[in-house]
Order: structure tokens, then sequence, then C-alpha cells
């Protein structure tokens, strides 16, 4: 079963992005930040199908925590997904350039959700 | 940097081209929100270069674009009196054509992550039981089809599988039971009988209406409110071509036809008002 | 004034016009749930005594102070409408965190809205209590904004 990773401060966040996964079918990890979601990420390398990375946290930043994964040849691969407050549109530009799939800024539906992380796993329909 | 002025514009201007759709004043935001991912993978340094390569270029973009900026919230049983009058009136009125026509067809025009066509099919089970099956006719003999601009809910929709907080948003009690199996994911499954009703398919409310139909009620409700007046008007006359001649359009409670078309008059049916194609027209 | 107090002002009113969207907006998205804008009031002290409160600083650009207080029965509400989690079942750290994170999640939309290079949240705060009074010595004039879900009355002090 494909799993996503939720890293995030919030545990409000947390038990939203895992009840969205429930509806999409995913279970989902989570982590309350980033040196925990990278430790998770190691452990569970071949069923996260997806990383939904908060950008303020408590220690490493979600941008610092997508750097280090994106420079860890084991799990560089796996699709990060930001999920912030931050909607500027120089924060999303760096992202996407350290190499984030897909941003979707808090708050959040949903539905809204539910559709970018189906897009950010290519099963979109799109 | 927020965006422009000249940026929202021509966005805005591109959506509602390619779906009909309105942006409101004031949505610079939702524009930034969901489309800066797109601009930016498309190697594009703001929302004049990205419009350049919408107009340019007919491929898989357009379509993301539209479908970032489609993305609705929905839930079960959606306005109160509407369902009562639904499951009250229109569902036995259906049970009734469904004795007497081999088929009743039901259209549910923008049917977002797929809560008002299982709310439908679930009614119309559950009118069945209430009536003990005795005269009741099959269900195989209703046929909802839910249609969505973007691909992206319709996914969800399909699946007939949500969470706690969605069913929490309407749902009642005594048809979570009944109609949805708890899934190990701490999701409920709409059963597969329910399922079995409804059709999903992406459509574009733009685009011609020929082949659909024709439909004994068709659901279009705080759809048509996000488009221009134009298509608004032309969307309604679509509507009334695709109604059986005594079959129900359903609207959002602030929407009314008047004003577009002369084509429908209202009939109240229980607190709710429905229009109906008018006589000879 | 100034060009320095012209800009500034400037930079005063895209916040709190920011502010405002951004409180319906997280209401609705996050919540389901549609409050009202009721108004503005300005206030002599940035004091929220409610059972339910997030409190962000705001750093750089122009410094300040965003607060939100509730009641504690429409608090654990939204906590619920927001995780699903049924009322009975919300533990003081949902109900801490969630208010936190609604904090956040107003001050991160009104930064965005308002479109202003250099602005630093702190981490949210959440006080919750009986009679908590929570008292902030600020920099700026406060303004107290209020809006309402059904008969519930939420109010956002700020001061920037």
């Amino acid at each position: 079963m494909i799993k996503l990773l939720t890293i995030d401060d919030s545990r409000t966040i947390r038990r939203v992005i895992s009840g969205i996964g429930a509806m999409l079918g995913f279970e989902v990890l989570e982590a309350e930040n980033g040196a925990e979601g990278l430790a998770v990420l190691g452990e569970h390398v071949h069923e996260i199908g997806l990383v939904l990375l908060d950008w303020n946290m408590p220690g490493m930043n979600g941008l610092e925590v997508l750097k280090s994964a994106k420079a860890n040849p084991r799990i560089r691969h796996i699709p990060v997904m930001m999920v912030t407050t931050e909607g500027e549109r120089d924060y999303i530009i760096q992202a996407i350039q350290a190499g984030a799939v897909h941003y979707q800024t808090k708050p959040f539906s949903q539905e809204e959700m539910a559709t970018r992380i189906l897009e950010a796993m290519g099963m979109g329909g799109a | 940097m927020a965006i422009s002025r000249e940026e929202f514009d021509l966005i805005r201007s591109f959506v509602h081209e390619h779906s009909g759709i309105q942006i409101g004043e004031g949505k610079e935001y939702l524009v930034e929100n969901r489309l800066t991912v797109l601009m930016v993978q498309n190697g594009c340094k703001d929302f004049i270069e990205l419009h350049k390569k919408l107009v340019a270029d007919a491929g898989p973009l357009r379509a993301k674009v539209v479908d970032a900026m489609t993305t609705n919230e929905t839930l079960w049983f959606r306005d109160a009196s509407f369902f009562s009058a639904v499951s009250d009136f229109i569902v036995p009125q259906l049970m009734e054509k469904a004795a007497r026509q081999p088929q009743v067809r039901i259209w549910s025009a923008a049917c977002s992550t797929g809560q008002e066509p299982y709310s439908i099919a679930m009614l119309l089970d559950h009118a069945r039981r209430k009536s003990r099956g005795q005269q009741a006719p099959p269900l195989e003999k209703f046929q909802i089809l839910a249609t969505d601009i973007s691909p992206s809910v319709l996914v969800i929709a399909a699946a007939g599988r949500y969470n706690q907080l969605a069913i929490s948003r309407g749902m009642r009690e005594a048809f979570l039971e009944r109609y949805f199996n708890k899934t190990g994911t701490m999701a409920y499954e709409v059963d597969p009988a329910i399922r079995k009703l409804v059709t999903f398919q992406q459509f574009n409310l733009k685009n011609s209406f020929d082949g659909l139909g024709p439909f004994d009620l068709i659901l279009c409700r705080n759809v048509l409110i996000y488009f221009s007046n134009e298509l608004k008007a032309e969307i309604y006359r679509k509507l009334h071509a695709r109604l059986t001649p005594d079959g129900l359009l359903a609207i959002g409670a602030s929407e009314s036809p008047r004003g577009y078309t002369s084509n429908f008059e209202q009939v109240m049916v229980g607190g709710a008002a429905l229009f109906r194609p008018k006589k000879g027209s | 004034m100034t060009e320095h107090e012209q800009m500034q002002e400037q930079i005063r009113a895209g916040l709190l016009e920011g502010l405002i969207q951004t409180v319906i907006q997280v209401f609705e998205t996050m919540a389901w749930s549609r409050i009202t804008y009721q108004g503005e009031q300005p206030r002599k002290h940035f004091v929220l005594a409610s059972q339910t409160c997030g409190l962000i600083g705001i750093r750089g650009a122009r410094d300040g102070l965003v607060g939100v207080a509730l009641d504690r029965h429409l608090g654990l509400e939204i906590v619920s409408r927001i995780t699903g989690l049924p009322v009975p079942n919300i533990e003081l750290e949902d109900l801490a965190d969630g208010i936190a994170e609604l904090a956040n999640m107003i001050c991160g939309g009104m930064k965005a809205k308002a479109g202003i290079h250099g602005l630093d949240l702190t981490p949210p705060l959440a006080v919750i209590g009986q009679d908590a009074t929570v008292h902030w010595k600020t920099a700026h004039p406060v303004r107290e904004l209020t809006f309402m879900l059904d008969r519930d009355i939420i109010r956002v002090l700020v001061s920037i």
C-alpha cells in the first residue's frame, strides 16, 4: 500500500492530512519535525509515495528538509509537496527550484488538498 | 511579489474563455495560490509569460490550469429544504415514472467529489425499501450521470471513499450505516449497489449537450453563478432542450432562469422552487 | 507625512485588508463555517479576555501583533469542524494546537495577500483557560475586528 508522510509541527494539520489520505485510500505516516521526518523517510523509503512538508517548523525548516532529502540519493526520488502558510511567490519559486513537485498553501479545503495530492502523484487525470 | 492587475485580468479572461467560469473581483489570491506552481514549473517568470504559453499551446497545460481553478467544495444533502423536497416529492414521482417508462435519467451537472449524485442514489434506494419492494421498480431503471469539469475531483468521486470529516458534513446517521462500508484506513466507502447507479464523466458545460439525456431531473445547483450572463442564457437553453417535457431542473436557492430564458416555469415542490419546461416551449 | 510614514501607512492598510479577507477564508475553507465581518473598533490596550486565544507576533518591515479570541465552546466546535474529531474527543492539546494553527494560517494568509516582503511571523502561542487575560505591550494602536458565526463572536485584535 502506498503511504504518504506528513511532516508538520501542528497536530491539527497532521490530522487533517491523515483524513484526506484515508479518503484517497492511503495510509499516512506522521512526523512533527524535519529530523524525525527524514528518519521516517529513510525507514519507509519503498512505501512512501509523497511527502507533505510544512515550511515553518522548530529546528530544520521545510526548505532545509527538502534540500536535505534531495541531496540524499536513497530518498531523492520521492516527490515532495510543500504545505505551508507561506504563500508568496518567492517562496513557491524557491521550493520548486529546490525540487518540490507541488505547493499547497494553508488554508485549504479538503477537496483542494485531495486533488493536489493526486496531481503531485501523477494520478490527477488532467 | 503579489499578482498584478494585468496578470490577474489575463488569467481571468483565459479561464473564462476555456471553462466559462468567471473568477470574481478580489480573488487574486486564488489565482496566485493555485497557479504559481504551474507558472514556475513551466519556466515562466510571471503570469504574463504563463498566459502567453497558454494561448500558444493547446496541450495539457490548459487542462491543468482549468482543473486548478475549478475545484469546489461540496457536502451531502446540500441544502436541507431542497433534499427534503427531493425525498418527499421528487423521488416518489421518479418512482412512478420508473414504473411507466423503461429508464429514468438524472444528471448531476457539477458533481465535484460526488456527494450530490450519491445522495440522490441513496434516496432512491431508501424509497424503494420503504415501499417494501412491493411495486417498487428495480434500481437498474435509474441512471445517474454525474459530471464535472475537473478530472481530479472525478477521480475522488468515482472512488466513492470519504473520511470522517467529509461524512460529518451532512451525512445522516441512518444512511451512513446503511450505505457505507468502513474501510481499514478510517474511511467509509459507498456501497457498491449505490455506486453502480452513478456514471462519472468529465464534462464542460460550455460544450454541446448533444447526445446527453433526455433527463427526468437535472441538478445544476450553485454552478451557473460562476458563469457570465451570456453563458448562463446559453446553458439554460441547453438544459431546457435536454429535459423531458415533465422533467425538473433544480438550481441553487438564490438562482433563477428568469432574465435569461422564458422557457421555464417555476414549480414549488415541498418548500423548494424547481423549474420545468413551459408547455409548448 | 514623510515618505517613510506614507510607506508604513500603505503597508498597514494592506495588511489590515488582507487580514479581514483571510479570517473569512480560513474559517470557510478549513472549518466549513461562513463568518461575517461586523466592523472594527479602536482599543486602548491589547487585551484578550476570552477562553481560547491564539497569538502571533510580526517582525520585520513592520512590527505587530495579531490575536484571535473565541469562547471555549466555539473553539471546540471550530477544531471539530477542522479535524472531524467529535467535540467530546477533543483534548486540551488538540484545542491549543488548533487555535494556534488558526492564528498561524490567518497571519500567513494576511502576509501573502498583502504581498509585503520581509515580514517574519513568530511561532503561534495558544492561551486556553477559564479566566485567562492576555495583555501585551504594543508599539502601534490596537484595533478589534469583530466577526460573527451564527450568534457567536470571533474577535481579532491587531496592532500593526
